[in-house]
């Protein structure tokens, strides 16, 4: 069920009527029962993936909280140090056993779904090198709806429970509720169970106030795709359908419309996805958080697709860094390279996974992870320059808390980030490459004397719906990034001018929304 | 009590926007004149006791006053005929007019299109749901002719969407004085009276050229389109009004580019049989060279107001003599789409369009013609649309490659094309312009 399809606003309508109107002892049975009818409208033999995991993880879980009480009793029967440790080495040995063999069936069944066509793909085009006869075939297979997601969100749950961060659900209900929460499996965000059962199972009242301002978030959402995203998309588009027509300046340009369109797209999505959420009273975890006021990578990171960089940091950067092998080969360069460089080099190869996963996540091609590792290089090379970059500032007297120097750091990061979408957005390697090198060769200064030129497939009236809405989402982050919460400011406003707006805004989607046009959320794919 | 009044105060901010954004965005459409006409007949103490009832073919094709003062027995017409009107769609308009109005003929236009699977116009069905008169047959049309994902288009706002860009020119129309009383002024096509929609020609004679090859599929014959038809039959039959089939004229490109005409002729021509119903299709009347030439095509499917006048003559003929002697006399017509093509040995359209050749372009050419025929071609360039210069003259070789200085700038190219034997100047032609690149 697409969220941009009247089926989805009917069915948040027949929800939200059944969760407050029901005793609210059932809440939690109507919104399993939304998930359900969510996932099975996408196909029920999907279903069978999810339940896979579903009983997988729930069962790992309760196995490893049971090895924990085992090897705590039997711990109690030990009487010496050495007993003690050996204990708690079978324990945590045990363990481990029982996380790879649900990491490896879980992961096993994301990767051949997803990856498997890549890795084919690519044998088979090592295989045909030695001989052209060999007829490989690449398995294609349909990817089921939100896999990524609730395969993430339940190896996260299990690792969780795994470091003994909480207690494993023992209702199995519930714990399909959680992995299979209908809003958070289209892009996500990545929650954490501790975080979202506490307010996923309590009991909700209905709040007028609470339901206006999640609608008008909805709304919000909704402008942000279609009347926004939606209007960018025909430009990038447009660039992307000729790129040996659109080179130099459109290819500048290009990295600019393709950020902003994912901005609006996937920060769309999240607003109607927390809308929602609020209007049930349930509170979901932000996935942005004014990312364009990043001065570099590492905290655009921190802002953009927030859960998904922690998931990674949590469960993968951690996991790698804090092993004995990379802990140990830290120190074993430390005399060849030096303390510093010795410390830092359990990071740096945590990173690499990090960003080699990252990479790989949202995608199955070789520009996806050419994209990852863009981000790792930036991100490592700005670690390692950044006393270089501080003795420079401070010799042309640069003071950092200057507007005009942090701007050159936001603009900067902005292209960065921009340059990278560009190359990820690409069908292929080679087209990333030949973009770059027009970027460079056909740059053409009098492109700008033009400016309804600058934007491709747009008219003149939609080129200012999509400058008016960009500075507006500007402005808005502009005001958040100064702590105000936009909420509190809404709520001043009088009544009336308060209906204009929500309206207002109804009524941009209506006219103004490329509904026809538009195809679903940009992030959807991954 | 307070959330009471915010939600009157929510609703009346709503039907606010609502109310600005139809009127913004809702263009004049023919709708507004037919109940500016109706109003104006209610007033005069008359109403509708015939009506001409269809898709475009039908409004653009038969003048209401012509039959009012060719028909003895009819005091007034009323055309209407609505863009893309299916079948389904039909009979809920007549059902709905014969509940307003009692009629004594009703002219149902069968458009070979309304026959064959498609997909459904939903700006038609709304167009034609506005029409509607009785809130029963209007909740019955739209519970059969309208999907759940079709909801939103009875928002005007959400259904004129499209037209965003022309708000200002739509405000300005609905204030003008001209609209105001009735009278349409723009150019091309405008509404003339009583459901009536008059085109301007805009060919000259052999210019039509090839229209979408659209053959008449056995597979895709649309069952419901003919339960519908018996429906009608039975309505006329209840009500007591005579009824009429008939099919509006198209160009002679459009019929052979169907292929097979032929076969939905005879299929709706046997059904009218069964039914007993008078059926006349426009497209075989034996002077068509004349009457229905390209110079009184609006397009490929559609006559203009010159080709509609000389039709609705025709038709009001046949009718009277129905009225006289009990039945048409089709002597003017052929007894077959056969017997029709027989008559045309010739070149019935051209196509030509220029593509790149190194540096220079090449005129390719294409013909549509009639059964046995060979078609030649005469290519021809020119710098200002007036001087023509011929570049190759009458042969079977179907394209030529223009001379490189006419490509530097902006120039027109023609084919002409003709039946090989023939000694006419041509047959049909194509005629452009090209930019310069």
């Amino acid at each position: 069920m697409s969220f941009l399809s009247l089926d989805f606003i009917v069915f948040l309508i027949v929800l939200a009527a059944a969760y407050f109107l029901l005793p609210r002892k059932w809440q939690w049975k109507v919104l399993l029962t939304a998930n359900m009818i969510f996932y099975l409208w996408a196909g029920w033999k999907y279903a069978g993936y999810l339940a896979l995991t579903g009983l997988s993880t729930y069962g790992t879980a309760i196995w490893i909280e049971r090895v924990n009480e085992r090897y705590k009793v039997s711990r109690a029967q030990c009487q010496t140090k050495e007993e003690k440790q050996a204990n708690k080495l079978a324990c945590s040995r045990v363990k481990k056993r029982i996380m790879i063999l649900v990491m490896l069936l879980n992961f096993g069944i994301w990767i051949i779904l997803k990856y498997s066509g890549f890795l084919a793909g690519n044998i088979g085009r090592l295989l045909q090198r030695f001989s052209d006869s060999i007829d490989w075939k690449t398995p294609e297979y349909v990817l089921p709806l939100g896999i990524s997601f609730y395969t993430f969100i339940a190896i996260g749950y299990c690792i969780d429970v795994y470091r003994g961060k909480y207690k494993a659900e023992r209702h199995l209900g519930k714990y399909f509720l959680f992995i299979s929460f209908f809003p958070q499996m289209i892009q996500g965000p990545f929650s954490r169970y501790n975080k979202l059962k506490e307010t996923i199972a309590e009991e909700h009242s209905f709040s007028l106030e609470r339901f206006a301002e999640g609608v008008a978030r909805i709304l919000w959402g909704f402008v942000k795709k279609l009347v926004i995203a939606g209007r960018i998309g025909i430009v990038t588009e447009a660039i992307y359908a000729e790129p040996e027509k659109f080179g130099g300046v459109y290819v500048f340009l290009l990295m600019i419309f393709l950020t902003l369109e994912l901005y609006a797209d996937f920060s769309g999505y999240m607003d109607i996805v927390c809308g929602v959420c609020h209007v049930l009273g349930i509170r979901l975890e932000e996935n942005f958080r004014q990312p364009f006021f990043s001065k570099s990578i590492d905290e655009l990171w921190r802002r953009w697709h927030i859960t998904l960089g922690a998931w990674f940091r949590d469960y993968l950067f951690y996991s790698i860094s804090m092993s004995k092998k990379v802990q140990l080969l830290g120190k074993k360069v430390k005399e060849k390279v030096g303390a510093a460089t010795a410390r830092m080099i359990p990071s740096y190869i945590a990173l690499f996974g990090v960003w080699t996963a990252t990479g790989l996540w949202h995608g199955a091609a070789w520009y996806f992870l050419i994209w990852g590792w863009m981000n790792l290089v930036i991100i490592v090379f700005s670690m390692q320059m950044a006393p270089v970059y501080e003795k420079v500032r401070s010799w042309l007297h640069i003071n950092p808390e200057k507007k005009s120097w942090q701007f050159f750091q936001r603009t900067r990061t902005f292209l960065i980030f921009g340059f990278m979408e560009m190359v990820s957005s690409s069908e292929s390697t080679r087209m990333a490459l030949n973009m770059t090198g027009s970027l460079i060769r056909e740059w053409k200064w009098n492109t700008f004397l033009c400016p309804v030129q600058l934007f491709p497939g747009l008219k003149i009236y939609d080129i200012w719906i999509v400058l008016i809405g960009i500075a507006v989402i500007f402005i808005l982050d502009s005001v958040k990034e100064k702590g105000i919460e936009l909420a509190a400011v809404r709520r001043k406003i009088p009544a009336v001018g308060r209906y204009i707006l929500y309206i207002g805004m109804l009524y941009l989607i209506i006219v103004l929304g490329m509904t026809g046009e538009t195809g679903g959320f940009m992030y959807a794919q991954f | 009590m307070r959330n009471f009044r915010n939600l009157l105060l929510f609703l009346f901010v709503w039907i606010v926007f609502e109310a600005f954004f139809s009127f913004a965005l809702e263009p004049v459409t023919y709708g507004y004149y037919v109940e500016k006409d109706l109003e104006a007949l209610r007033e005069q103490g008359r109403e509708p006791d015939m009506v001409f009832i269809g898709d475009s073919q039908i409004y653009r094709t038969f003048i209401p006053s012509i039959f009012e003062q060719e028909l003895e027995d009819i005091s007034c017409v009323l055309n209407a005929g609505t863009g893309s009107q299916t079948i389904k769609e039909t009979y809920f308009y007549l059902k709905d007019l014969l509940q307003q109005y009692s009629l004594k003929k009703a002219v149902v236009g069968l458009d070979y299109i309304c026959f064959q699977k498609q997909e459904e116009d939903i700006q038609g069905t709304i167009l034609l749901l506005e029409r509607l008169k009785s809130p029963v047959i209007k909740l019955e049309a739209l519970r059969s002719t309208m999907t759940f994902k079709d909801l939103p288009y009875l928002l005007k706002s959400y259904q004129y969407r499209g037209n965003f860009a022309d708000i200002p020119k739509n405000i300005k129309t609905k204030f003008s004085a001209d609209v105001r009383n009735g009278i349409d002024t723009r150019e091309g096509e405008h509404y003339e009276n009583q459901g009536f929609v008059a085109s301007e020609s805009i060919y000259r004679d052999g210019e039509v050229g090839i229209p979408e090859e659209m053959p008449w599929l056995e597979s895709q014959i649309d069952e419901e389109a003919f339960a519908y038809l018996d429906k009608i039959v039975e309505l006329c039959q209840e009500s007591g009004t005579e009824l009429y089939f008939v099919t509006g004229p198209t160009s002679l490109s459009a019929i052979y580019a169907a292929g097979n005409y032929e076969e939905a002729y005879r299929c709706l021509s046997s059904y009218a049989e069964e039914k007993g119903i008078s059926y006349v299709d426009i497209n075989l009347l034996k002077d068509r060279r004349n009457v229905l030439r390209d110079s009184v095509m609006r397009d490929a499917n559609h006559v203009s107001r010159d080709g509609a006048r000389a039709v609705s003559g025709i038709y009001a003929e046949l009718l009277k003599e129905e009225s006289r002697n009990g039945q048409m006399d089709k002597k003017e017509f052929f007894h077959s789409v056969e017997e029709m093509k027989r008559e045309f040995h010739q070149v019935i359209g051209c196509a030509a369009v220029t593509e790149a050749a190194g540096e220079t372009r090449e005129i390719i050419a294409s013909s549509l013609c009639g059964t046995g025929v060979q078609p030649e071609y005469e290519f021809k360039v020119s710098r200002d649309g007036t001087n023509w210069d011929v570049i190759q003259e009458y042969s079977e070789k179907s394209s030529c490659l223009i001379p490189e200085s006419y490509c530097q700038d902006t120039f027109w190219f023609r084919v002409n094309c003709r039946a090989v034997g023939s000694i006419a100047d041509f047959e049909a032609f194509r005629e452009s312009r090209r930019e310069k690149e």
